[in-house]
């Protein structure tokens, strides 16, 4: 007997058992990085759609009086330079708190920074009884848009109470892009729900309209150069 | 009685052999059994993760479309947010407007014969003067100074006038 013939089932047995073994190896291999992607798919789904479900419980939960709010915080720091609403809001308030305006002066400074951003000063000096004054400043501090009292010098003198102030009111541009549908949504907090709040109530300016109804007729005068008479 | 065996001698395997070749028979079943094993499982476990995998891509794709439906709210969100930190910043910068209304108020408490004669306010600091009349409001003047809104400040001099009454000067840093 030849010796193959001999150890023919141990060579063939041998060769199956090597080549499960082999098998094996790659098999487990091939799980293995198949499992691995995906569970690792799965842990980014998982917190995608955690990510997404907390974007949509935010942005449900926003109250319909945001919307209008945000139209009242858009004047209390606006885009674009509002030095005429300041000076407007400034003479109202004068007005409002009968006190006579003896000086108005204002300044626009653009922030290096941020080219479009800014601050508009504004320098005024009032004059009228004290409790006026008083009140004229405090009203000052709720105007919209937003002003900070950057130095007040304020003199009682035995007729009159003078007081020259010098505002500062900002502006910024309003943001131009929305963050990416993965950021997670960071609700208003407290402060700034509070802050919210408090400059809703700020006094809006009141610009008013050309009325037809009140408007002068144009008259044409045929002798412009005549003596008036 | 002895084992008979009527194979021609050439073909009688060793008994050595026969028992690798058994132990090497029962290895490669195991083998193989464990191979079809791992390739089930693993097949089965592939079809679980794949389909809880499209289970959440079903749901990312409607909340991705719900979200996309309320990006007016978002954009109202992000407006405030905007909007509020800087108001935050600027309010931080300069606190006169806080601390004149402060002042404002702490002046209400007083007596209507206390007159404010003088203030000024800057970014650093702010100092004012009252006309108090007598001694007895000025007691009262100054212990309403003692609040909370006032303990940076201190007094800085206390004048005396036959005509006016008593001229207080306030510092508040």
């Amino acid at each position: 007997m030849s010796s193959f013939n001999k150890y023919r089932l141990v060579f063939w047995y041998g060769i199956i058992f090597a080549g499960l073994i082999i098998a094996i190896i790659f098999e487990g291999q091939f799980f293995i990085t198949k499992v691995n992607a995906l569970a690792q798919t799965q842990k980014d789904l998982s917190a995608q759609v955690a990510l997404l479900q907390q974007r949509n419980v935010a942005l449900s939960s926003i109250a319909p009086e945001l919307v209008a709010e945000s139209k009242e915080i858009s004047t209390v720091l606006p885009a674009e330079n509002s030095v005429l609403l300041v000076t407007s809001q400034v003479r109202n308030a004068a007005i409002f708190n009968k006190v006579t305006i003896k000086n108005l002066t204002t300044n626009s400074l653009s922030d290096e920074t941020d080219p479009k951003a800014g601050s508009t000063q504004v320098g005024v000096i009032i004059e009228g009884d004290t409790p006026s004054v008083i009140n004229f400043l405090a009203s000052l501090v709720t105007l919209s848009p937003i002003v900070e009292l950057n130095t007040v010098n304020f003199l009682t003198n035995p007729t009159s109470t003078i007081a020259q102030i010098q505002l500062d009111s900002y502006w910024s541009p309003f943001p131009s892009q929305l963050p990416a549908i993965t950021d997670a949504v960071q609700t208003l907090s407290p402060d700034e729900t509070a802050l919210l709040q408090r400059l809703s109530s700020y006094t809006q300016p009141t610009l008013t309209s050309g009325d037809e109804s009140t408007s002068s007729a144009i008259v044409v005068n045929t002798a412009p150069f005549a003596p008036v008479q | 009685m002895p084992e008979l065996n009527f194979l021609p001698q050439d073909q009688i395997q060793d008994k050595k052999v026969q028992a690798v070749s058994g132990k090497l028979k029962v290895l490669a079943a195991v083998l193989g059994v464990l191979c079809v094993t791992i390739g089930i499982a693993g097949t089965a476990f592939t079809i679980y993760k794949g389909t809880a995998i499209s289970e959440l891509e079903k749901q990312e794709s409607e909340l991705k479309t719900q979200v996309l439906a309320q990006e007016s709210s978002e954009q109202t969100l992000v407006f405030l947010r905007d909007r509020l930190s800087k108001i935050q910043v600027i309010e931080a910068k300069n606190s006169n407007n806080g601390d004149y209304l402060a002042e404002k108020s702490t002046l209400a408490t007083f007596s209507p014969i206390v007159n404010l004669k003088q203030l000024n306010l800057t970014a650093t600091d702010s100092n004012f003067s009252l006309i108090v009349p007598d001694s007895i409001t000025l007691v009262d003047v100054l212990q309403k100074m003692k609040t909370k809104q006032f303990e940076s400040g201190f007094i800085d001099t206390i004048s005396y006038n036959a005509g006016l009454g008593y001229e207080v000067k306030f510092k508040i840093k």
